[in-house]
């Protein structure tokens, strides 16, 4: 792998269970076995080879179910790969459902530690990076109360504010995430903006056409899995996605 | 991980690599496991003192009342019994709730598994250190009543830690084989605990060996979490007659076998079972 690309993949194939083999009590087995086994599979990733460059900003878009999600839990570790490689360099942050590991029981101090050392933080940088992520949350006094004593915003904002504190070098983002009351949107909008531009290698998967105008440096088009365009004329992109999103 | 390093999806070694494979990915990765181990104390124990006792009522009130039964009530001339009961529930409760919990680890984890990699094997290995750590706690619960009975601490002492880590190693070898299979059928956890259930009643939690006609004894003992109950009592009471050294020795080395058989059984299938979640 060379030193510049921070994201390869070679010819990755992943294989999803169809909602019909996924097959979850006994009693569903023996009415599977009456009816004829469907063990089959779709496959969700085709074949899929993709070179990212260290510090590139990498859009995604493609039709509902076209795989993107997915490909960004491929290149996160989450689903091992069929077949193929992928080879990812340095600290990855999966942006996807915020606030893993929270604990509605622990303090919001606790499960920044909690959650941060989930990310692969260590305890030194983590100390170091409590009080910025509690002045950046908005929490205030609550921050030693427990979770469970949290509205959903302040839930979210907590969550945003440790995500945003990552500085992954490969940072994969899937849909805006939007999450607080105006004044956060505008801030957390700024903070993002803040990381892609950094060093970070970026992937991110958006329906959001101004969003990728602004951010990307290259776009692909997915589709059924496999690559359908990729292209640095981001108009270009679009325009084969609404082509192929009309198909369906 | 520094920057310039490389996440390598790592394939699954070769099934007898798999161990080391196992023991690597743990030490990489010790301070979040310290951290989800931590993380299940404040949890369960609700961050005070008060949590810790609320998990000795259980094993405490049982005595109480076997105590009251057999020793007041009934008159029986072993004052030894609720002693021993209570080692048995002890040991027995942390080994079968290691098992149930190690089985449901993935489940009960998917969301986590879904935003975050890191290896998987953290999950069962957090539910063990947890169920080793509070059996320690727990066990402390027996000093008071060596001091009252004025039991002294004698050579066969060791034989306690030996049957705590074996009994909870051996948990997380059943659990960790069972996890996947859990994760496709979802009936597997009632299975198990129905067998646990079955198991409480085998392994002489609320009698002793000495119950048990002696050309029965062996095949009693053939059952590990029964040896694992009677070291405890044998190092507690330091009278070790109802065992021999080839019945412990049994014992323990199936609870690595199976230590071992488990996590080579989750590695290689939590990857496709994962995607069942």
């Amino acid at each position: 792998m060379s030193e510049d690309v921070a994201i390869q993949l070679r010819d990755v194939v992943l294989d999803f269970p169809t909602s019909k083999s996924r097959i979850r009590y006994i009693k569903e087995w023996f009415g599977s076995f009456r009816k004829g086994r469907t063990s089959s599979n779709y496959r969700a990733i085709d074949n899929l080879s993709l070179d990212i460059k260290r510090g590139e900003v990498f859009g995604v878009i493609g039709p509902n179910g076209a795989g993107k999600s997915t490909l960004l839990r491929v290149i996160a570790g989450v689903y091992a790969p069929d077949q193929g490689e992928v080879n990812v360099k340095g600290r990855i942050s999966l942006l996807a459902g915020l606030g893993a590991g929270f604990q509605r029981d622990l303090t919001g101090r606790e499960n920044i530690h909690l959650s941060g050392s989930i990310y692969g933080i260590s305890a030194d940088e983590l100390h170091d990076m409590v009080p910025s992520i509690v002045v950046f949350s908005g929490i205030g006094d609550f921050i030693d109360q427990p979770l469970r004593t949290y509205s959903s915003g302040m839930r979210a904002r907590l969550a945003f504010a440790i995500a945003s504190h990552l500085s992954p070098d490969v940072l994969l983002i899937d849909e805006v995430l939007a999450v607080g009351d105006a004044s956060f949107r505008e801030k957390s909008k700024n903070r993002i903006m803040g990381m892609v531009s950094g060093d970070a290698t970026v992937v991110i998967v958006s329906h959001n056409a101004s969003t990728l105008r602004e951010i990307c440096d290259r776009v692909m088009v997915i589709n059924k899995g496999a690559v359908d365009t990729i292209t640095d004329d981001v108009g270009e992109a679009l325009v084969r996605y609404r082509t192929l999103s009309d198909k369906n | 991980m520094g920057s310039g390093q490389v996440l390598e999806i790592r394939p699954v070694p070769a099934w007898y690599k798999i161990p080391s494979f196992m023991i690597r990915n743990l030490r990489q990765h010790r301070s979040l496991l310290k951290n989800m181990v931590s993380r299940d104390f404040k949890v369960n124990y609700h961050n005070h003192i008060l949590g810790y006792f609320w998990s000795l009522l259980e094993p405490l009130a049982l005595t109480a009342i076997f105590y009251l039964v057999f020793v007041i009530l009934r008159g029986d001339a072993d004052t030894m019994l609720p002693l021993k009961i209570m080692i048995g529930i002890l040991i027995f409760n942390s080994i079968s709730r290691t098992i149930s919990r190690c089985t449901s680890s993935l489940v009960s984890n998917s969301s986590l598994i879904q935003q975050v990699y890191f290896p998987r094997e953290i999950f069962p290995t957090t539910i063990a250190g947890f169920g080793l750590v509070s059996l320690v706690l727990s066990m402390l619960v027996v000093v008071p009543y060596m001091i009252i009975e004025q039991l002294p601490v004698t050579k066969t002492i060791w034989l306690l830690p030996l049957a705590m880590v074996s009994g909870i190693a051996m948990a997380q070898g059943i659990g960790m084989a069972a996890a996947p299979i859990h994760v496709r059928i979802r009936d597997t956890k009632q299975v198990i605990d129905l067998a646990l259930r079955a198991a409480f009643f085998l392994s002489g939690v609320f009698f002793g060996a000495e119950h048990i006609p002696p050309e029965h004894l062996d095949i009693f003992l053939a059952n590990p979490i029964a040896v694992f109950i009677e070291m405890g009592r044998a190092a507690i009471l330091g009278d070790m007659t109802l065992l021999t050294w080839y019945q412990i020795a049994r014992a323990v080395a199936f609870s690595f076998l199976m230590f071992i058989l488990g996590s080579i059984i989750f590695i290689k299938y939590e990857r496709k079972a994962v995607k069942y979640l």
